[in-house]
């Protein structure tokens, strides 16, 4: 059972299955993107069935399920969303998370029952603009990511509304929802789910007389991805409801490590524990994990030249590092059943990580197949295999290369 | 009978012959070649008295400005203009006397948000240049909001609080130039997108300015604005505009680059896996 605490860890889920890791590592609540509405559009999203599922899961352990309905309508969008919202209410998800303001009238005028709180793509920046919103029903709002702690704060006190921020993850060069450049370079529609992220693009820049700039330099736009693994405990002190995770279109391995990192960091604030070792190990965990660099951009400073990307090496999530899934553990044998996800050999330093648990680092000394054969490696993806494993691990633990020892 | 506004981006701009006109003010407005102070908003209103004066304030607030954005409202709306167009909803909860206009570039697309908007305080609405002839006359057959539409001007993409073009000049250490605006190129194609750098951040404008002269017969709005920012001379628009001159639309195009922008093409968001 893990730590209940008041602030909330909120998880992205992409499919139902993440739903569960995210849950089992430690989220207190996760959001999710319906087939219609979200600005996943190209994500698999979830149908009504999955959702039912989901929140059945979700509130059997004691967690929330909320669901995002943060496009920007236009006239044809919004055939049908009435009957969508009645079906959100009936199978009790716990909020919708909505930017466009049509969404209040709906929810009010058929005295719907779902919570709403406000996304960042409303771009919602001072104590006024929430206090609209809450006048309208909202309860919570999900600041633009261009709020300090200063404005955090402000908000907080001065509103008493529930602020939900975003604490890692890939972020926005824009003001969230002020952005169309995906619609002019791709015809695609940022604010309906299509956004192709101009933003990650190089380009030459030029002056207003055409001259090119640099020969040599490309002119970049993209931001490094957001980090406040150092401020946890600042935002925990100023009132923060709601810690976020940015990456509905992430991996399982992805989900479950930094919910799992992000679970112990802030259990270990909100208990006044100071485990400087432990955040040092999590700042390296979750760097491996994306592989990016990142910086806390609005949170402490306004961000310049260092929150900014210009290799134009951006790279995206690297797995390499996941190894495995636990599928059952032999207590006879002292051998952890394990499916292959990526290359290993006996000799290999690995970590067994999962929810509720200190990690565990041990050296492969054999690897077999289901049959007991002895094999050289771990090749082939999916493949059930049998380590040997000192430690009692669990159904669903991860296993990872040890890259910190 | 649709009017025709004038965005100021210069004190000349205040001479054409229109029917009113949008004044960018100081530190609350972006994406205007010339911003005003108060006083000297009441002097332009004074001395145009029969136009129609709107003042903007199209820019986010921060939380630490909000008390002296609250007082730049409150004196503005003092002056008893035509209205004031805001960019920020926090406006929409200081009782102010004159008629608001709301303009958040890409957020109101559909009658419905308009009308919550509307019934919430908003006379009228700037609309989206992300929306097509066939959105926009829907929106007129069911909303009362005023409804203003720009049909002339670089189209705002984007805006950024962050620097980019100086920090990109920074961190390279190169020397920054004395332009007032720069262009991106992907390298594939002839686009040229603008980048203008101010107070705020940096904002990214089309690469063409949408021109459309020729769907103003059939566009139902009240308002139509045209914007002259970072265009040398605007006047050959303005007189195309006001003498309702359709068949001058392809000479304006040739002359300015111009294109119809989404007015005659949807944006699509479900992408095909062929599309990917």
């Amino acid at each position: 059972m893990k730590n209940k605490k008041k602030v909330e860890l909120l998880a992205p889920a992409g499919s139902l299955e993440k739903l569960k890791w995210a849950i089992d590592y430690g989220a207190d609540a996760v959001y999710i993107g319906g087939v219609n509405y979200s600005l996943r559009a190209n994500a698999k999203n979830f149908t009504i069935e999955e959702m039912k599922e989901g929140v059945k899961y979700a509130h059997e352990h004691v967690a929330k399920l909320y669901v995002t309905v943060n496009i920007v309508f236009h006239n044809e969008d919004v055939n049908g969303l009435k009957e969508y919202l009645k079906k959100l209410a009936d199978i009790k998800v716990d909020a919708i998370i909505f930017s466009d303001p049509l969404i209040i009238d709906i929810v009010n005028e058929n005295k719907l029952n779902l919570e709403m709180h406000l996304s960042t793509q409303a771009s919602v920046l001072n104590k006024d603009a929430a206090l609209y919103y809450k006048s309208k029903g909202v309860t919570r709002i999900v600041l633009a990511r261009e709020a300090s702690k200063d404005d955090i704060k402000n908000i907080i006190e001065d509103t008493g509304m529930e602020v939900e921020c975003f604490i890692h993850g890939a972020m926005c060069t824009n003001v969230s929802g002020r952005c169309v450049l995906s619609n002019y370079f791709t015809l695609r529609d940022a604010n309906r789910g299509g956004c192709c992220q101009v933003c990650r693009f190089n380009f030459d820049l030029f002056d207003e007389d055409k001259n090119k700039i640099s020969e040599d330099q490309n002119f970049s736009i993209a931001p490094k991805d957001l980090s406040l693994v150092d401020y946890i405990k600042d935002m925990i002190d100023i009132g923060v409801s709601s810690f976020k995770l940015e990456g509905r279109m992430r991996s399982v391995y992805y989900v479950a490590t930094t919910i799992s990192v992000y679970r112990k960091l802030i259990d270990i604030y909100s208990s006044n524990i100071d485990d400087k070792e432990y955040i040092i190990r999590a700042k390296k965990i979750l760097y491996r994990c994306a592989n990016r660099d990142v910086a806390a951009q609005f949170f402490n400073k306004k961000p310049g030249e260092n929150e900014q990307y210009y290799s134009g090496k951006r790279q995206e999530d690297s797995n390499q590092d996941f190894l495995g899934i636990v599928l059952d553990y032999d207590d006879v044998n002292k051998e952890a059943i394990i499916e292959q996800r990526n290359y290993f050999k006996p000799g290999d330093k690995v970590t067994i990580f999962g929810p509720d648990k200190d990690d565990y680092s041990f050296v492969i000394k054999e690897i077999k197949d289901i049959d007991g054969n002895i094999l050289d490696a771990a090749r082939h993806p999916r493949e059930i295999i049998r380590i040997n494993c000192l430690k009692r691990v669990s159904k669903n633990d991860l296993m990872r290369v040890n890259f910190l020892d | 009978m649709k009017e025709i506004f004038i965005k100021v981006n210069k004190d000349k701009d205040l001479t054409y012959p229109c029917a009113g006109y949008v004044l960018g003010i100081d530190k609350f407005s972006y994406l205007f070649g010339k911003t005003y102070n108060i006083s000297e908003i009441k002097k332009i209103k004074e001395k145009l008295k029969d136009k129609k004066i709107f003042v903007s304030f199209n820019r986010i607030i921060f939380n630490d400005e909000i008390e002296e954005y609250k007082k730049a409202l409150k004196e503005v709306d003092d002056l008893g203009l035509s209205g004031i167009i805001i960019g920020d909803i926090a406006a929409l909860t200081y009782n102010l006397k004159t008629d608001l206009i709301l303009d958040q570039m890409h957020l109101n697309n559909s009658y419905y948000t308009i009308n919550h908007y509307y019934n919430n305080g908003c006379k009228g609405i700037i609309l989206t240049n992300d929306i097509t002839l066939d959105e926009i006359n829907e929106i007129r057959k069911n909303t009362k909001a005023i409804l203003f539409k720009e049909v002339f001007g670089y189209p705002h993409l984007s805006t950024s609080n962050r620097h980019l073009v100086s920090n990109y000049f920074k961190h390279f250490k190169l020397n920054k130039t004395n332009s007032k605006y720069y262009m991106i190129n992907e390298g594939k194609n002839n686009l040229y997108y603008h980048v203008v750098e101010d107070d705020f951040g940096c904002h990214i404008l089309g690469a063409n300015p949408i021109n459309l002269l020729k769907y103003t017969p059939s566009l139902n709005v009240d308002y139509f604005i045209i914007d002259g920012y970072l265009i040398d001379d605007i006047k050959p628009v303005l007189d195309a505009f006001l003498t309702k001159d359709v068949s001058k639309s392809d000479e304006i195009d040739k002359l300015y680059d111009s294109n119809a922008g989404f007015i005659n093409k949807k944006t699509i968001y479900k992408v095909k896996k062929d599309e990917k």
